[in-house]
């Protein structure tokens, strides 16, 4: 291998380069931006987001969340109507509306609405996100996924009904975990 | 040469299957008219067009007045019907009418309901509190505009007719709109308004949630209705509701050589086969107001 | 039969396949995503995101068991003498098969192990992905029988087998010392996993096993065709089968049924179309996605290249929406799995030998 000038000169090249790169990495020292402050401050950014999520989601629907606990849910969904003028296609909107579509006993729409949150947003099944919203999606499910069973036996052919349990479906493997 | 004369006429029956001519004499179809005839025929045209040719017949749209409705269906005028789910009550009960399948529109789909709406800073905080105040309704045979909201006072021991010191019905177009503009600018104390109007008008930025305060909703009730003449062929009914259970958002049709999406243009969100006995609480309602079908003099 | 209970063999095939099905099972149950103890595409496309090539916040996290089978590949087949640099037969083609055979694994959701775990935890959605993972090895022999082959692999020199080894040593530098480019989710399917060490020491062993014993789902699946019970994978796979099945009754993991089944859909035609695209590229490579990762750790540089691949499509799958949800299989997940099948056709037309 090392027969001749042109190997023996490769090999002082590698050693040089190996050495540099051990030098600059040791001799950086401790740097304004260095790696653990890296990883937290990126750990810090996804903390923050996330509760920047949360806070900005309770600021907007604190007033629909007001009206729903109060038990004025037709107030609380034209609330939810004008906020979706301001946050369009915003997941959280879907879930209080198939909150209060459960409350008022509309097990289809319920459906439908929180599987559609849940595909915008899947926090909202993770147990460990802030947002998670997992009682009330496994209380939607089991209430409405045998009404809607029943209702099908009846009118097989109502394709509406069909997408819902397909939703209901839905929710329930998300619920049951797996990969994503 | 010859391959090519074959290709030619080959390309020729295909395309002479695209523009099939529609058989037999037209179907009319009969639209309630919400507002305007204008506004009907602006909304139907591309439903109708499009019936016409997953159906391969030509389907005709006829604007129909609310109240012409029972009058003119019964004296054969059209075959089809689409309007408010009590007039289809009405045309079951009396002509034996068939449920073809339900408008899907806002957030309850194929259902709605009917909202009392008050000012949000009125001092009427329940129905109770409505003695001598004075009241818009929807037109008389508006599910959700009139029937709903006399029931809920009904059903909450409140009489109209003696409690309130006056009520009154807006004329001609936009009485909905009306009514709850009614409400909005103080000329009445209260209103009849249907949840549907409620959640497009705030949805259009048109008024705000925060204006009003619901006092009350009724029961959830199927929304506008398609029905067949009890008469009409059995195999065309079926296609009928086919074709409109299998529209989406995205189906298009020709008209004049613009290509137009049927549901938006129709201000729907689909169609749902519900069933029947899905419109005993609109029965129910209607037996206790005393009105059509059930009107006892 | 009884001579080949007496082989050595025999019995680290059967190990093998007992082992990567009862810990398949135990990985989830220490913290790995239901019925994802091991699931190669899965873990490709975490590692994938950790290594920034896309940016599903919840698909991030750099898999020790991924590294696990690649370094317990190479250790064992160094001290088993059979670590050897060999490469040169239709890279690209196993470059590009890499990305299909993710793009296949994403559409249905899980690679070849993952099916018969989600099939043993009794998820029958699963068995769409079985009958179309069975007909693309089927179509993949018919091939084979037909001439189709990519050529041999010749014994390189400058060891460029150990390049793909090499990287995987420095995912594992990168795991342990965790450096600011490398992203780890902190929420989502990817913040779900068993203990590292566990899950390295896990992946170690089968990958040592694995290595020794030739074991791999799609070979075993191919095996059992051509010569059935004869053959050891046939066996392995068996094992596999009864090791998971068993462990997940013992679990409480076992749920029957067709609906709320964890990371599946009901959209059997491309859970189908998925598998057959899998099962088809596997046999005209020479192995599943988990068994490219134990080549390349035997110094196999195209399947190395395969791996390379399977990263790609890892990052591709995700940030172009191609992987399938609960709520089933997007256009573009469709597209993409006819895409790979026209690939797998082009390359059956091009690597036909029609000499014989």
């Amino acid at each position: 291998m090392l027969r001749d000038r042109f190997d023996q000169l490769m090999i002082v090249a590698l050693v040089g380069v190996l050495i540099f790169t051990a030098v600059l990495m040791a001799g950086a020292g401790p740097r304004e931006d260095n790696r653990d402050a890296q990883a937290a401050k990126r750990q810090l950014e996804r903390e923050i987001l996330h509760q920047a999520r949360v806070a900005y989601i309770k600021r907007h629907y604190t007033p629909v969340i007001t009206l729903r606990d109060s038990g004025a849910l037709p107030d609380a969904l034209l609330k939810l109507e004008e906020l979706s003028r301001t946050l369009p296609g915003e997941a959280h909107n879907d879930l209080l509306s198939g909150d209060i579509m459960l409350r008022m006993g509309q097990f289809d729409r319920a459906i439908s609405k929180l599987a559609s949150a849940v595909k915008h947003n899947a926090d909202y099944v993770d147990s460990a996100s802030p947002l998670s919203q997992r009682p009330l999606i496994e209380a939607a499910v089991s209430e409405s996924l045998p009404l809607i069973r029943d209702r099908l036996r009846v009118q097989p052919e109502n394709r509406t009904l069909a997408q819902v349990l397909k939703d209901g479906y839905y929710l329930q493997s998300r619920l049951a975990g797996g990969c994503e | 040469m010859k391959y090519l004369i074959l290709i030619f006429l080959l390309c020729g029956v295909l395309l002479s299957g695209c523009e099939q001519p529609l058989e037999g004499p037209p179907i009319r179809i009969g639209y309630m008219n919400c507002n305007s005839e204008t506004e009907t025929m602006q909304r139907f045209r591309p439903l109708t067009a499009y019936l016409s040719q997953e159906l391969g017949r030509p389907f005709e749209a006829v604007p129909v007045d609310t109240q012409d409705f029972e009058s003119r269906f019964a004296a054969g005028e059209f075959t089809f019907t689409h309007g408010n789910s009590l007039l289809y009550i009405i045309m079951h009960e009396n002509q034996g009418l068939r449920l073809l399948a339900t408008e899907k529109r806002g957030q309850f789909g194929s259902r709605t309901a009917g909202s009392i709406i008050v000012r949000k800073d009125s001092p009427i905080k329940t129905i109770k509190d409505l003695q001598g105040k004075r009241m818009l309704f929807g037109p008389q045979l508006a599910p959700t505009g009139y029937l709903a909201q006399y029931d809920l006072m009904l059903q909450a021991g409140f009489d109209p007719e003696v409690g309130l010191d006056y009520y009154a019905i807006p004329r001609g177009a936009y009485k909905h709109e009306k009514v709850i503009y009614g409400v909005y600018f103080g000329e009445y104390d209260v209103a009849a308004a249907p949840t549907l109007d409620l959640e497009l008008m705030t949805r259009e930025g048109r008024i705000s949630a925060d204006d009003f305060r619901i006092l009350a909703q009724s029961e959830i009730i199927p929304y506008c209705t398609f029905g067949a003449d009890k008469d009409a062929d059995a195999e065309l009914v079926e296609k009928f509701r086919k074709a409109l259970v299998e529209l989406t958002p995205e189906t298009t049709v020709k008209i004049d050589g613009e290509t137009i999406k049927v549901l938006d243009s129709a201000w729907i969100d689909g169609f749902e086969t519900l069933l029947d006995e899905d419109y005993d609480p609109i029965r129910a309602m209607a037996k206790r107001v005393n009105m059509p079908p059930y009107q006892e003099f | 039969m009884s001579s080949t209970l007496r082989d050595r063999h025999f019995w680290v095939v059967v190990a093998a396949g007992a082992g990567l099905g009862i810990l398949g099972v135990l990985l989830a149950v220490w913290g790995n995503p239901q019925n994802s103890g091991i699931c190669v595409s899965y873990f490709i496309e975490n590692s994938s995101g950790a290594l920034g090539l896309h940016d599903n916040e919840r698909m991030q996290y750099l898999r020790p068991e991924l590294i696990g089978f690649v370094l317990g590949s190479i250790l064992c087949a160094s001290l088993f003498r059979e670590f050897r640099s060999r490469g040169g037969s239709a890279p690209l083609a196993r470059l590009v098969s890499g990305i299909f055979l993710i793009v296949g694994s994403a559409v249905f959701i899980g690679c070849p192990i993952k099916l018969f775990l989600r099939l043993t935890a009794g998820d029958i959605t699963s068995v769409a992905g079985l009958v179309g993972l069975v007909a693309g090895v089927w179509i993949g022999l018919q091939g084979l029988a037909r001439g189709i082959d990519l050529g041999r692999a010749e014994d390189e020199r400058g060891a460029t087998g150990m390049l793909v080894p090499a990287g995987f040593v420095l995912l594992l530098v990168f795991l342990l010392a965790r450096p600011t480019f490398i992203l780890f989710s902190d929420r989502g399917s990817a913040a779900q996993h068993a203990p590292l060490l566990i899950s390295l020491a896990v992946g170690l062993t089968l990958g040592a096993l694995a290595q020794r014993s030739r074991f791999c789902i799609t070979g075993s699946v191919r095996d059992g065709m051509l010569m059935g019970s004869r053959s050891p994978l046939f066996w392995g796979l068996l094992a596999f089968l009864a090791g998971a099945f068993v462990t997940n009754l013992a679990m409480g993991r076992f749920n029957f049924g067709l609906y709320g089944q964890p990371g599946a859909h009901l959209e059997y035609l491309w859970s189908f179309l998925g598998m057959l695209l899998v099962g088809w590229l596997s046999v005209l490579i020479g192995g599943c996605p988990f068994r490219q990762l134990i080549k390349a750790g035997e110094g196999d540089a195209d399947a190395g290249l395969a791996v390379i691949g399977m990263l790609l499509g890892g990052g591709l799958v995700q940030s172009w929406g191609i992987a399938a949800t609960a709520a089933g299989v997007s256009m573009s997940g469709k597209i993409a799995v006819l895409a790979g099948l026209a690939f797998v056709l082009v390359m059956s037309l091009l690597f036909r030998d029609r000499t014989a």
